[in-house]
């Protein structure tokens, strides 16, 4: 286990680097707590070519609500990033578990209020830790609504780097390759059954039930999709949501050296989160 | 268990940076500094390459340092672009100086892309260097630059039409689009620019006795360092003694793009550093 800290000069906002104690080994973690903070966020990341896509964005939200006052957690599930863990062994529940060990510390911090932000497929998880706290809101970036697609899109990812290799695409389908060498290559990504399969009976819908609360769910990019009739039926359902487009489409498991402009992303997020969490009542 | 990892906040230039010392139950004494290329991603870099191979180190007996650039990550600052005239020089200095302070002074770089460009300008600074391992550095142009020279003329005339005057305000994008017209004006004649910065450093590497393995793949840098090799470097790399040398894969390095490039880079770095090891007396021969 290890710990290192340092106090921000200009905000002086602490921010620590810190193993947390997951189920299945050390996870590690990035944490911001401004003084006097009453409220925390956790933001449960997505995982393979998501989660770096994603991640200076992430770091970016981070930073932003240390400075609004929150304090903030962001770590990485077993299996990736920095965290302990094999790749093989990630699944679905394992990413519920780290989430769950990690809501449990914070619980234990004595803040008050608690709000959680979900990205890709974190935004799974997020909906899987918080499903019986109706109180929590939840800040969802882009989410997988049909975990079936965010596979099918890293097949198809798969297929146009091999045209643009010029090696053949009437390669056998990403699930025979799976099932032949129990492990894919997306863009040097490994994708193995054990996560495939955990995610089979996953979907977003269900995962956040019944029990209205107050979501936020921002796509990126303008164009028509899922995104706006989850929020239509989840509005449907008597849930509070507020929706939102930023910044342009993201490529999602292609690197890139430059950074996209997530200004309005993040002033948003932080502010719709700031307002839910302050109108809330202390319990 | 074969290693723990010690989280760490360490003095940059004019502010912190953020890493991870991987630390062998068994050291054999040695540290592996790992500069990685350019881009706003996490210290483990795609698919954990980075935390794999510190891991496999570990096992090794070598301890290692990944670290994020400054504006990256965990790391405090804002975020530049990366090119070839402005290495992040002072960020790879820094980590080597704070392993110093963590008693580690043996030191090898293990770097790529622009990371190993930025060790390669940072190398006459850093103490105790003992080896390097330069995985698709960058020779005499950026990636912007290598693509724009093989762009077609339609690509050019797209994005000429699509330039706006606010564009051209800020004197780093004015010298970004001079390189790149420069570049493609080079390639259609054929004439080569003169930049004699990376064989001037491979020089004095070679000069001061540091081990070098320069390592490209099917893609990225691999041309320009071939044209490189055809020029003053090609002599200069076949007067030194090994185990420096080059080392062409055919895999594509680029980005590590591929799982089977990912092994590759474990298993030629764990086995070039053993060997470098073989050879270097240990210190108490050193000392007899």
């Amino acid at each position: 286990m290890s710990v290192a800290a340092r106090i921000d000069g200009a905000t002086g906002v602490e921010e620590r680097l810190e193993h947390l104690v997951g189920p299945r080994g050390l996870l590690y973690s990035w944490s911001a707590w401004p003084q006097g903070a009453n409220s925390l966020v956790v933001i449960c990341s997505s995982v393979l070519g998501d989660f770096v896509s994603n991640y200076h964005r992430e770091r970016q939200l981070g930073r932003d609500l240390a400075a609004h006052g929150h304090g903030v957690i962001r770590f990485h599930y077993t299996g990736e990033g920095n965290s302990q863990g094999d790749r093989r062994d990630m699944t679905f529940e394992s990413m519920c578990a780290d989430a769950e060990a990690v809501l449990t510390i914070s619980a234990s911090m004595g803040y008050s209020k608690l709000g959680v932000v979900g990205t890709r497929v974190g935004a799974l998880v997020a909906a899987a830790v918080v499903a019986n706290s109706p109180q929590v809101p939840l800040a969802l970036w882009e989410p997988v609504t049909d975990p079936a697609r965010f596979i099918q899109e890293a097949g198809r990812v798969r297929k146009m780097s091999r045209l643009t290799q010029e090696q053949s695409i009437a390669a056998p389908s990403w699930r025979e390759e799976l099932a032949k060498h129990q492990v894919l290559d997306i863009l040097g990504y490994d994708l193995y059954p054990a996560f495939v399969e955990s995610l089979g009976n996953v979907d977003l819908l269900t995962l956040l039930g019944t029990s209205t609360r107050k979501l936020l769910v921002a796509r990126f990019g303008s164009a028509a999709d899922s995104l706006a009739s989850l929020a239509a039926n989840l509005r449907d359902r008597g849930f509070q949501v507020t929706t939102g487009s930023f910044g342009s489409q993201e490529a999602w498991w292609l690197d890139k050296e430059t950074v996209a402009d997530s200004a309005n992303l993040i002033t948003a997020t932080t502010k719709w989160l700031t307002d839910v969490l302050e109108s809330e009542k202390r319990p | 268990m074969t290693h723990e990892e010690q989280l760490a906040f360490f003095p940059g230039d004019n502010t912190n940076l953020a890493g991870i010392l991987t630390v062998p139950s068994t050291s054999n004494g040695l540290v592996v500094l790992l500069p990685w290329g350019a881009g706003a991603y996490p210290s483990s870099a795609r698919n954990r390459i980075r935390t794999r191979l510190a891991r496999a180190l570990a096992d090794r007996g070598y301890h290692s340092f990944r670290f994020d650039y400054q504006g990256v990550g965990e790391s405090d600052g804002e975020y530049r672009v990366a090119t070839m005239g402005n290495p992040y020089t002072g960020d790879v200095l820094a980590a080597s100086e704070w392993l110093r302070t963590q008693g580690l002074d043996r030191l090898m770089v293990v770097a790529n892309c622009f990371g190993a460009w930025s060790s390669l300008s940072a190398a006459p600074l850093i103490r105790g260097l003992e080896g390097m391992i330069l995985v698709n550095c960058p020779v005499r142009r950026d990636h912007k630059e290598v693509n724009a020279a093989h762009r077609p003329w339609q690509w050019w005339v797209r994005h000429v039409r699509r330039l706006r005057v606010s564009k051209l305000r800020s004197a780093q994008s004015r010298a970004r689009y001079r390189r790149l017209v420069t570049t493609k004006a080079g390639a259609l004649v054929r004439i080569r620019q003169k930049d004699v910065r990376f064989t001037q450093a491979i020089s004095h590497l070679i000069t001061d006795g540091i081990p070098l393995l320069l390592m490209y793949g099917s893609d990225g840098f691999r041309p320009d360092f071939e044209a490189e090799l055809g020029r003053e470097l090609g002599p200069i790399l076949d007067s030194a003694a090994a185990p420096t040398r080059s080392l062409f894969v055919t895999e594509r390095v680029e980005g590590f793009a591929t799982l089977a490039s990912q092994n590759l880079l474990i298993e030629t770095v764990t086995s070039w550093l053993d060997e470098v090891v073989k050879r270097t007396p240990r210190p108490t021969e050193q000392a007899s």
